[in-house]
């Protein structure tokens, strides 16, 4: 097709310009013969009809040269040229509503992960409550076992020494008797034995 | 020639079409009759557009986006035609008919103007012949789009225009609708005959005055031309070569536009008239 076309135009150009060369030979020699004198309008021309016959002839040649060898091609050539501009537009609209349709599911994942890690991190702060107040009560039931602890020890503490003062009493008893059985005694000797034995119930309790 | 013994100018000397190209006053192509200036370079215009389309048609053909500066450049001024030109003047739908047409006008008149930008080349669009036979094809092609569009008697009707009366004016109406309808036939006429008109005269007119503001270093310079002012005054050679070279460079751009934007008004306004005969106003 392409070589038909590039070849083809030449021969009606040829048979163009020598048929209107043929026919404005004839108008072009009446119209030389005819020349006007000169100045006012003679720069018009008017005699030289020829040159209106031959542009008529010249430009209608090449208006239907043009019209057989030319325009169907690039007519066609547009049309290729628009089938292609709209096929790649087609395909720039679909690859767009892709995209978007990415994007809308994109940014849908992405408020999804987000409300997910909203919920997570809401679960993990009650959590965290939660093993904040259990601890604060596991740490309140520990002080006061240990305060219990603590009072039950001040108390076996308190209750041993009280045992051991009354042992002390028993044997400060004891010894008092022994010796009120062994002699007579003064009130001067009464305050001596006192103050000998407040002596040394005080000495054995500080020993103890 | 000579004018009481002293050389005259013919300003439009180079403009209009003749038997030889002056390339200087010493070298000088003559054609062989019965060809002239204007036929060659019609003809010249003519192949030169042909084998760009023709050349360019078979490059997009394959579809393939242009490459290279030509491919570009003459796809460029196509595309320009049919968005700038066709789309506006006639509509979306009917444009793409209509494009061989305007685009081949386009780029017809556009070389034949460009012609005459290349120093001692003439421009073919600088006579009333050649533009007035572009605007009588630019007229058929206007009214059988109108005709195809509303059938002989239908077309003929949209000249006439609805003019609404009241009272004692209305016995005036067949008289006032009659004098517009005959004003409205004679605009498709006159319209036509403008469209050539209007490209000749910058055509020619641009080409005379650039020839005129050169010939101004003639007319100091040169004995056989020289002004009296200019008579025994050798320096005003320098400064007057000087503005006349400025000055034609300058307007050499002007004309470079000039030869474009009437291209570009020639085929605008056969749109717009395409347009206003397949849709007409009222």
């Amino acid at each position: 097709m392409r070589s038909r076309l590039s070849v083809r135009p030449v021969l009606p150009f040829a048979l163009a310009v020598v048929s209107v060369l043929a026919v404005v030979g004839v108008a072009a020699a009446a119209g030389h013969g005819d020349e006007e004198k000169s100045g006012g309008l003679s720069f018009l021309q008017l005699h030289r009809y020829d040159l209106g016959i031959f542009t008529l002839i010249v430009f209608g040649l090449l208006v239907l040269i043009l019209q057989r060898y030319a325009w169907p091609k690039i007519s066609e050539g547009l049309q290729k040229r628009e089938a292609v501009i709209l096929g790649a537009r087609e395909d720039a609209q679909k690859a767009r509503q892709e995209a978007e349709e990415l994007r809308a599911r994109l940014q849908k994942d992405y408020a999804d992960a987000h409300d997910k890690i909203r919920a997570m991190l809401d679960e993990a702060r009650k959590d965290a409550d939660a093993l904040r107040a259990a601890e604060r009560e596991a740490g309140a039931k520990d002080a006061q076992a240990e305060r219990e602890r603590a009072r039950k020890e001040l108390k076996a503490e308190e209750e041993a020494i009280r045992l051991e003062l009354r042992e002390y009493a028993v044997q400060l008893a004891s010894m008092l008797s022994a010796k009120v059985i062994r002699r007579e005694l003064s009130p001067e000797d009464h305050r001596r034995l006192l103050a000998e034995s407040l002596a040394e119930l005080k000495s054995g309790i500080v020993k103890a | 020639m000579t004018l009481f013994g002293k050389a005259t100018i013919d300003p439009f000397g180079h403009v209009v079409d003749n038997d030889h190209i002056e390339i200087f006053e010493s070298l000088v192509v003559h054609i062989p009759s019965p060809l002239s200036k204007f036929l060659i370079f019609l003809l010249l215009a003519a192949v030169l557009v042909g084998a760009a389309v023709i050349w360019v048609a078979g490059k997009m053909q394959s579809g393939e986006p242009p490459r290279g500066r030509l491919w570009n450049l003459i796809e460029s001024l196509i595309f320009f035609v049919r968005d700038k030109i066709a789309r506006p003047g006639i509509g979306e739908a009917e444009a793409d008919k209509y494009l061989p047409f305007l685009s081949t006008l386009f780029l017809f008149i556009f070389v034949c103007n460009l012609f005459g930008m290349i120093p001692f080349l003439p421009s073919p669009t600088a006579h009333i012949y050649v533009t007035g036979a572009l605007a009588v094809i630019a007229f058929f092609v206007i009214h059988s789009g109108g005709v195809k569009e509303h059938g002989l008697g239908g077309y003929l009707k949209t000249f006439v225009p609805h003019v609404h009366l009241e009272g004692p004016a209305k016995l005036m109406g067949p008289f006032l609708i009659g004098g517009m309808a005959v004003l409205e036939y004679l605009t498709a006429f006159i319209r036509t005959v403008i469209l050539a008109v209007r490209l000749f005269a910058n055509m020619l007119a641009g080409h005379t005055v650039l020839f005129m503001i050169l010939f101004f270093i003639k007319l100091v310079a040169d004995p056989a031309y020289q002004i009296d002012v200019a008579r025994g005054q050798d320096w005003m050679y320098w400064p007057v070569s000087a503005f006349s070279v400025v000055m034609v460079v300058a307007l050499s751009l002007l004309e470079l536009f000039i030869a474009g934007l009437q291209a570009f008004v020639f085929t605008f306004l056969t749109s717009i008239f395409i347009g206003l005969a397949k849709h007409p106003p009222h």
